[in-house]
């Protein structure tokens, strides 16, 4: 019940206003608590950015791949020449040759070459008969599992190891 | 003072979603049973040598092995018809700010962070979806379609290029190429859907 400070005697008023007194205090502990850990928990969540801001996890390479079809028979001595073809090519750091199926996919900085200047390279190496794989919007909107989701943990588990690492 | 609490608890109960939205306890991956040396250590284990990718810093010899044959099997993969259409994304190719959006980097680290506690048999580096969950197109917008068991045969497949193309061979090693597939397999009720 609430007592009215008008209404009440001498000893209830002061009892009344120490109350409240009280209640301010006790809010202001809470307030300031509660600021302490918020500071607390988005400094953590900022080192934690910052720290692993290197997705790289210190050593991942972020390769750009690039496809060539090729629509002839193509045997293992004429893919290792396309291969050597490929990686002679400034810029190209990696060359696969899929003999089944006869494409060729390479790997190079983003950025740092040209597809068509490659292709061209590689076609006009031995008048190949070939094509550029080309991925349209509609075909990179559903594909490869791990695009989505996990950021956050993943920055959480990478922080977890190198936080134990330095432990160990 | 009622409504901060209610902020607080919220931020609270937030952080605790996103930091456990993993999902990973419905279908930890069991690693084969060995009472010898873990996979991990077969393959190199915790002895720090030179990243030849990044100058002036360090991996563990182990986790230097295991990123190569992803990374080897990355390019393997983008060229195998059989599964490519699940890859997409790491053919297509950008003109403008291209960094970061291939999916090589975001693949590679996830395979690897996976492998290394599949091999060490622990947890905790691996930080993506659970394999149920990544693999599920009702879950994940970005599965093109439930993976079959053919699909899982071209992978491990394509895995089994790889470590040739980084000289492990069944010739050369059987024991751990058994090994590594045993522990691709055990991943298999999860991805395959169909």
């Amino acid at each position: 019940m609430k007592i009215h400070p008008q209404t009440c005697p001498v000893d209830c008023h002061e009892s009344v206003i120490n109350n409240s007194r009280m209640k301010t205090k006790k809010s202001g502990k809470a307030k300031w608590i509660l600021i302490v850990i918020g500071v607390f928990l988005v400094s953590l969540i900022t080192h934690i950015y910052v720290t692993t801001n290197d997705v790289n996890d210190g050593g991942h390479t972020n390769w750009q791949l690039s496809r060539i079809d090729f629509l002839q028979p193509i045997d293992s001595v004429e893919a290792g020449k396309i291969i050597n073809t490929t990686r002679a090519i400034a810029g190209v750091t990696q060359a696969i040759f899929n003999l089944e199926q006869g494409t060729l996919v390479y790997a190079y900085f983003p950025g740092t070459l040209s597809s068509e200047k490659v292709f061209d390279q590689v076609v006009k190496s031995g008048n190949y008969k070939a094509k550029r794989y080309i991925v349209t919007d509609a075909m990179e909107k559903r594909s490869c599992p791990v695009m989505t989701g996990g950021e956050m943990t993943r920055r959480l588990a990478l922080y977890w190891r190198r936080m134990s690492a330095k432990f160990e | 003072m009622k409504k901060s609490l209610m902020i607080f608890s919220s931020l609270l109960l937030g952080t605790a979603l996103v930091f456990t939205s993993c999902d990973k306890g419905d279908d930890e991956t069991t690693p084969p049973v060995n009472n010898g040396p873990t996979l991990y250590t077969r393959v190199g284990g915790t002895t720090m040598v030179a990243d030849p990718a990044h100058s002036g810093q360090m991996i563990e010899q182990g986790r230097l092995t295991l990123r190569s044959v992803v990374d080897s099997a990355i390019l393997v993969i983008a060229g195998d018809n059989k599964i490519n259409g699940f890859f997409n994304v790491l053919l297509k190719e950008y003109t403008s700010n291209p960094q970061d959006l291939t999916g090589f980097n975001a693949l590679s680290a996830n395979f690897t962070d996976f492998l290394v506690d599949a091999t060490k048999g622990t947890t905790g580096t691996y930080g993506g979806r659970s394999m149920k969950n990544a693999h599920d197109p009702a879950k994940n917008s970005r599965m093109n379609g439930k993976a079959s068991n053919a699909d899982f045969d071209a992978f491990v497949g394509d895995i089994g290029t790889a470590l040739a193309k980084n000289g492990v061979t069944s010739a050369n090693n059987a024991a751990l190429v058994n090994d590594l597939v045993a522990l691709l397999e055990t991943t298999r009720k999860d991805v395959v859907q169909k």
